[in-house]
């Protein structure tokens, strides 16, 4: 990334680190800090969402356990900027919605799959699971076999 | 009798032959006018991101496959990528033009079959059978080097499955020679006709910023005027040796999807022509019995090492060092991109997978709102989702 973004984003979050590895930059956000950060690195020229993830590291014994991760680039040179975030089970992030609109389904599939819930989001509903599915089955305590019954092919 | 206007609710899908496999999607009509339109997704949920955990690394490929299926190999090439930046291994010359190669040819595999349907959702039949007839003789060339038409898992960490197979050359450069009269038909058959341009023109459209904050990728975001094509902006696997240019329009709409994607055709045979001239000679996989299995009559069955080495990696699998990696390659749809997360063990700890197709699908209301159900037939094939790509 570019000193001087580098610089004025650093004036503006004094808490940020950031790493600097091949392809990309990465941006540990302190929590509740995404949305601004995100909305600072948009207006730098990171117009572009690539993705948003999120990692469980309950088998490591981690606390806070998850980490909320967002990919964007810059559409003209393709370079990429990673912003992560610690986040707790039981918290609930802020949504990126205002920020970047097709972050609606990605948090939606975020809480169908790790049962983590965002604020402000207009629609959190599961997405890939069905709706009556209990359980999220992304977590790392959850079972890779089934533990629902097979539900029937036809409603009565 | 007054009678009230109300919008009809229609349930369109899952098993619409238009949607593209088992797509719904809930609309608010008022006539012919769509009001608005919300995809329901998850008909094809198959938890490949858990299963993937749950095998080793070498294995999880499989699954990866079968995301995308009609460019298994782009997916492929993502998670290995991925994979090998882990590991800190860089492969063979040989290797990367090869996997150049199987990209190239799955795209314009990819975007024949995108033609063919979308063709067909426009009532145009004959094109599907010429665009299938041709994309058979992609997928032989596939097929006789990993020995699978669909979901091969050609690409392995650390290599390919095998070298190519003796005579591929010859076929390939019949194939290519063959090329370009199979776009003049295209061209001929749909870009000459008056109902296949004028539905397609002004359908669909989306904004650019609009584009942008959806998160499109691919021949869609390049549709709006964004010339944003990984392959050149970050090359990967070698990409950056090869010449080829990345067709841009401004309009959005879907005709603009169409010609792109004609176009992307043309470039894509150029790429495979240059990588199958310019095919180093040399190893087509690393030199490393802990990741990549030895060859088996040259030394598993003359070498006591190779057997333990060629046993424990396919019992155990081979460990990679705890961190994470992401790498994004440019699929025929856009973006596929794979993030790998290793905890040090043989197994990986996370596989995200950022699939163009569900990113894509999330701006159809946008493309369709006020506009009528004809056109959502339209918007639906000119934005080329497959859904297991959607679903995972």
């Amino acid at each position: 990334m570019a000193a001087d973004v580098l610089e004025s984003l650093i004036s503006r979050f004094p808490d940020l680190q950031v790493e600097e590895a091949k392809g990309h930059s990465l941006m540990l956000a302190e929590d509740g800090q995404q949305i601004a950060l995100l909305e600072a690195l948009k207006a730098e020229g990171f117009t572009l969402l690539v993705d948003i993830g999120m990692i469980d590291h309950w088998s490591e014994g981690r606390e806070p356990r998850f980490d909320l991760v967002y990919i964007l680039r810059r559409p003209t040179s393709g370079e990429a900027v990673w912003v992560k975030v610690k986040v707790g089970d039981g918290e609930t992030p802020p949504t990126a919605i205002p920020v970047f609109h097709g972050a609606n389904w990605p948090e939606r599939e975020i809480y169908d799959l790790f049962g983590v819930t965002f604020a402000g989001h207009p629609n959190m509903e599961r997405i890939l699971m069905p709706d009556e599915w209990e359980g999220h089955p992304l977590r790392r305590d959850y079972p890779i076999v089934g533990t629902m019954p097979t539900p029937p092919l036809a409603r009565e | 009798m007054a009678t009230e206007r109300r919008p009809l609710v229609l349930n369109m899908g899952p098993q619409h032959p238009s949607t593209h496999g088992v797509l719904r999607l809930v609309l608010e009509l008022d006539g012919e006018t769509v009001l608005s339109c919300e995809p329901v997704i998850g008909y094809l949920h198959t938890g490949i991101e858990k299963t993937a955990e749950n095998l080793t690394y070498n294995q999880a490929v499989t699954v990866i496959d079968r995301m995308d299926y009609l460019s298994p190999l782009t997916n492929n090439l993502a998670y290995v990528l991925a994979v090998e930046k882990l590991l800190k291994i860089e492969v063979p010359e040989r290797t990367r033009s090869i996997r150049v190669l199987f990209c190239e040819l799955s795209r314009m595999a990819s975007h024949l079959v995108w033609l063919g349907t979308a063709a067909m959702d426009m009532g145009a039949m004959s094109v599907f059978f010429y665009c299938f007839r041709e994309r058979e003789k992609i997928l032989d060339l596939i097929e006789m080097t990993t020995g699978a038409r669909m979901n091969p898992s050609y690409f392995r960490v650390g290599g390919l499955m095998a070298d190519l197979p003796q005579g591929f050359s010859e076929k390939l450069h019949a194939l290519l020679d063959e090329f370009p009269e199979w776009l003049d038909n295209y061209r001929k058959l749909l870009g000459t006709n008056v109902l296949w341009v004028e539905r397609l023109r002004g359908a669909a459209v989306v904004s650019q910023e609009a584009a942008l904050a959806y998160g499109l990728t691919g021949p869609t975001l390049r549709s709006t005027g964004v010339e944003l094509d990984l392959r050149k902006a970050q090359p990967y696997s070698g990409y950056e040796q090869f010449e080829f240019d990345v067709p841009v329009r401004q309009n959005g709409d879907a005709y603009d999807r169409y010609e792109l994607r004609l176009e992307e055709m043309v470039q894509s045979a150029r790429i495979v022509r240059q990588a199958i001239d310019r095919l180093p000679d040399g190893p087509w996989h690393i030199d490393d019995w802990r990741i990549f299995p030895p060859d088996k009559h040259q030394h598993v069955e003359k070498n006591m090492e190779a057997l333990i080495y060629h046993f424990k990696l396919f019992t155990e699998g081979f460990k990679v060092p705890a961190g994470e990696a992401y790498q994004g390659v440019e699929g025929p749809r856009g973006e596929i991109g794979c993030y790998v997360v290793s905890d040090g063990s043989a197994r990986p700890m996370r596989v995200r997978a950022r699939t163009p197709s569900f990113y894509n699908l999330q701006a159809l209301p946008l493309m369709v709102k006020d506009r009528l159900i004809a056109d959502l037939i339209t918007a639906i094939g000119s934005i080329d989702i497959v859904l297991g790509d959607v679903d995972r």
